[in-house]
């Protein structure tokens, strides 16, 4: 069953289209990575999906309901979650706080202050934060921040998480915390929908890769396949002479 | 907050009831619960900051809190206690159409639009002459059934400062706190992780303007004098902003602090020295907030602790 469906859907900045006529379609507990190189559209789609820009053309579903233009907090309580490229966190919140944000906000609602208080501390486990639920957002490194971002958008119980480039600008060290987060995503059953910049370890553990250059999608299929392209090698290192 | 301070701050409530029963001059006492006054002001607009709403405009609920208690229980009748307390509802209710703005408004236009609103508060106050008695004001408004004046006031001052204090404390430590702080730190994530900002803004202007009406009323009991410039007047506006700010806006206890240090500064030491620059202290102190205390005094405890 699918989660979510695009369909075709387009956006276009003034002359710029940044999405032509994509449609795609995520099943339900899968873990698809979204690659290509900068202007590709991914974070556009991200912000169609999420609510935030509406788009030119097309219609968004989530599990069958149409959420094309939807309020961000609507969607939310429909199920989707969300994370951003540079992480946008409740800096001057420490960090458990960051997390019951979502944690008393989205689904479910009306749990007692303690059992919220426990599901926001789990979440700072499945993140690796556990030892740093106390510190405020802003005085955690880059890589806290991403994990704790990402721990603030499973607190709504998502059912579709999008998460932007949550492995960039990250030490090896941090990368390899990222990898094990997405397989404790994939532990969960959260069905996600991620974007990284190039081929990495998200591209190892997803079960699909969808390759998208100039907002068109140019390739789309099993990581092994994807790598292959002649259309993903254009796509990233353009003709060869 | 964490319970040793409340303990703290409990413990000096407690002190604070001392001065009148050991004869305290009454200039003083009078003085203390003109601070008071302040600090629960200031506390009401800390309130507002705390949920990232700047307001100009706080002069529209004190004003509608003196008008309402004062009529209420000169016109019609009520006894003053009521009337006090249904003046709380009436400021509430004033400062519910600033919350609805403010799901479309923020930042600087929500501010010039509170300063607007109280602007045009005070004109209708000025030119409604028939309940509010234009700007020959209403008189002879009955005062608190206190016993000894100046000594029931100052503890009725103080004991509405405790009271707005707890009320505060206890709404922080409650979701409805964690929604505020979470529009203030960051409205658009807030929003993305289920948060319905609109209720929440609400609920932040009723509870501050409702805070604000009864230092309102209390003015109008205690001076038993109003009229639109003195009740309605722009430094209502901006004084509890200067001093919520200087002590630091989102911090629980900042904003009483800074109003008691400004205004007693202002009023027991420049006053019978300087008086021509008794007012010399809450520029100084926005100077400060801009230049080197943006966090006001409540930063410099924070950099005490650490991050």
């Amino acid at each position: 069953m699918a989660r979510l469906v695009l369909d075709r859907v387009s956006k276009r900045f003034g002359g710029v289209h940044a999405l032509r006529e994509l449609t795609l379609a995520v099943e339900s507990g899968s873990l698809v990575a979204l690659l290509g190189p900068n202007g590709a559209g991914k974070t556009t789609l991200f912000d169609v999906v999420s609510g935030l820009v509406p788009p030119t053309s097309g219609r968004v579903h989530l599990d069958d309901v149409d959420i094309t233009g939807l309020l961000p907090h609507r969607l939310a309580a429909l199920g989707l979650g969300r994370t951003f490229q540079v992480a946008r966190l409740f800096p001057e919140l420490p960090a458990v706080e960051n997390v019951l944000v979502g944690v008393t906000f989205g689904r479910p609602r009306g749990q007692p202050a303690a059992e919220r208080r426990r599901r926001a501390e789990r979440l700072l486990r499945v993140v690796g934060l556990e030892a740093r639920s106390r510190a405020r957002a802003t005085a955690l490194s880059l890589g806290e921040q991403k994990r704790l971002e990402l721990a603030c958008a499973l607190g709504p119980e998502p059912r579709l998480l999008l998460v932007d480039e949550l492995g960039s600008g990250l030490s090896p060290r941090g990368r390899a915390e990222v990898a094990r987060c997405y397989a404790r995503l994939r532990e969960r059953g959260v069905t996600v929908l991620a974007i990284e910049h190039a081929f990495g370890p998200l591209s190892e553990v997803a079960d699909r890769v969808v390759v998208l250059d100039q907002g068109e999608i140019v390739a789309d299929g099993r990581p092994a396949d994807v790598l292959a392209s002649p259309r993903v090698v254009d796509a990233y290192l353009g003709d060869e002479p | 907050m964490t319970a040793v301070p409340l303990a703290a701050v409990a413990a000096l409530a407690l002190a604070l009831a001392v001065p009148p029963l050991v004869g305290f001059d009454p200039y003083y006492l009078y003085v203390l619960g003109t601070g008071w006054l302040w600090a629960t002001l200031a506390c009401a607009w800390g309130l507002l900051a705390f949920a990232g709403q700047v307001s100009f405009g706080h002069a529209a609920y004190f004003g509608a809190g003196a008008y309402a208690s004062a009529l209420l229980s000169q016109s019609a009748g009520w006894h003053p206690w009521l009337a006090l307390g249904a003046a709380g509802l009436v400021g509430a209710a004033v400062a519910v159409p600033m919350g609805l703005g403010a799901r479309r408004l923020g930042g600087a236009p929500l501010a010039l639009a509170t300063f607007a609103y109280a602007e045009v508060c005070r004109l209708v106050a000025l030119n409604w002459t028939a309940l509010t008695g234009g700007g020959a004001g209403l008189v002879g408004i009955p005062s608190l059934p206190l016993g000894r004046e100046r000594v029931g006031h100052y503890y009725v001052a103080l004991g509405v400062l405790v009271a707005a204090l707890v009320i505060v404390a206890g709404l922080r430590r409650t979701p409805v706190g964690l929604a505020w702080a979470a529009i203030r730190e960051r409205e658009s994530r807030a929003e993305l992780l289920g948060l319905t900002p609109a209720p929440y803004k609400l609920l932040a202007f009723a509870c501050s303007g409702a805070l604000t009406a009864l230092g309102g009323a209390l003015f109008a009991h205690a001076v038993r004098y109003i009229e639109p410039d003195l009740v309605f007047g722009r430094g209502l506006s901006l004084l509890p902003l200067v001093m919520a700010t200087f002590g630091g806006a989102h911090s629980l206890l900042g904003p009483p602090a800074g109003a008691l240090m400004l205004y007693l500064l202002s009023e027991v030491v420049l006053q019978p020295t300087l008086p021509r620059l008794h007012q010399l202290p809450y520029a100084m102190a926005l100077v400060l907030v801009v230049l080197v205390l943006p966090r006001g005094l409540a930063g410099i405890a924070r950099r005490v602790e650490g991050p």
